[in-house]
């Protein structure tokens, strides 16, 4: 999450941004949400064929260590199967989620500013976690 | 104490009860109600007990500025309610069950949770990923578009009545119509 400062010359600025940043983070979070379920189906197949495959044969199921490489702080996962993909996907529909939520909470206490009516020749700078409003300066009263 | 009434009960004693009682006065001559008494009582309750407006003219005046000073404004009651970090707790621990939409008639196990204010407060509800019908809600939107979609094939079908109607027509410019009267005349 970046931290920026932004200027906005009237409280509807504001709000009209945070609607903008709403609309986003919930179309594609429910794209995310929709591929989960396509990705989620197929990994559930592939294990499930190999669990029945690994009792046939008698064998217990690999630790799987091997595809995994940690580099600093980065892990790289050799041969990427339906798992690895829908661990992923679970990861950012959940930091999706997170924001969502997080901005409709942000767009929810920004409701006082409408009370303020006409607020000619004063700025907001606005202090912006990830373009969610944290502090708000207003200028020029 | 500012902001503090001070009222004294009536039963309880005086500094000028006290004094009486010290003159060691009969029981019984205390509680004679005469005229000369009535007088007395009164004159005493007049300069003993403080009357309630009387203590709050005592008040400090920046006291009684600051209430009068009470702003009005409506701040916004901020629900404090869960914090997003347990409302997701709440979301990620929740049993995994397929749903089935009652709009788009998709099942769907991960739905889009979000916050509702369709009800005046804050609820965070579960939504079809597809087509962010609220799950439980009955599909409103849908019943209205089949309504709409009945009223415009009615509309469609009387147009195209109208329009054959007007092609059935018997349309005639003025020259065809004399050539009309030329041959019915003819005929006859």
């Amino acid at each position: 999450m970046s931290i920026q400062i932004k200027e906005y010359n009237s409280a509807e600025a504001i709000a009209e941004n945070l609607d903008k940043q709403i609309d986003e983070t919930k179309n594609s979070l429910s794209l995310y949400i929709q591929k989960l379920e396509e990705i989620q189906s197929v990994a559930e197949k592939s294990k499930r064929i190999r669990e029945v495959m690994l009792k046939m044969a008698g064998k217990k199921a690999p630790v799987e260590t091997l595809g995994e490489i940690q580099i600093g702080s980065l892990s790289i996962i050799l041969e990427a199967n339906a798992v690895h993909e829908m661990e992923a996907i679970e990861t950012v529909v959940r930091s999706k989620q997170a924001r969502l939520l997080t901005l409709q909470k942000a767009r929810e206490d920004l409701k006082w500013l409408d009370q303020l009516g006409e607020t000619d020749g004063i700025t907001y700078t606005v202090v912006e976690n990830g373009d969610i409003p944290e502090k708000i300066l207003l200028s020029g009263l | 104490m500012p902001g503090f009434s001070l009222i004294r009960p009536k039963n309880k004693s005086t500094e000028y009860d006290k004094n009486i009682v010290e003159t060691s006065e009969p029981e019984y001559q205390k509680e004679e109600f005469t005229a000369v008494n009535e007088e007395k009582n009164d004159q005493s309750t007049d300069k003993i007990e403080p009357t309630e407006e009387i203590v709050k003219e005592n008040e400090p005046a920046a006291e009684i500025e600051k209430k009068q000073e009470d702003p009005k404004i409506s701040m916004p009651t901020t629900e404090l309610g869960r914090s997003t970090a347990e409302e997701m707790k709440v979301i990620v621990s929740r049993p995994k069950e397929r749903i089935n939409c009652e709009n788009c008639e998709k099942t769907f196990g991960t739905p889009l949770f979000m916050y509702d204010y369709s009800e005046g407060k804050r609820d965070l509800v579960g939504c079809c990923p597809y087509c962010s019908q609220i799950i439980g809600k009955p599909p409103k939107k849908k019943l209205k578009e089949t309504e709409n979609v009945a009223e415009l094939e009615k509309l469609t079908r009387l147009h195209e009545k109208a329009k054959k109607r007007e092609s059935m027509a018997f349309q005639i410019n003025s020259d065809d119509l004399d050539e009309l009267i030329k041959n019915t005349a003819y005929v006859r």
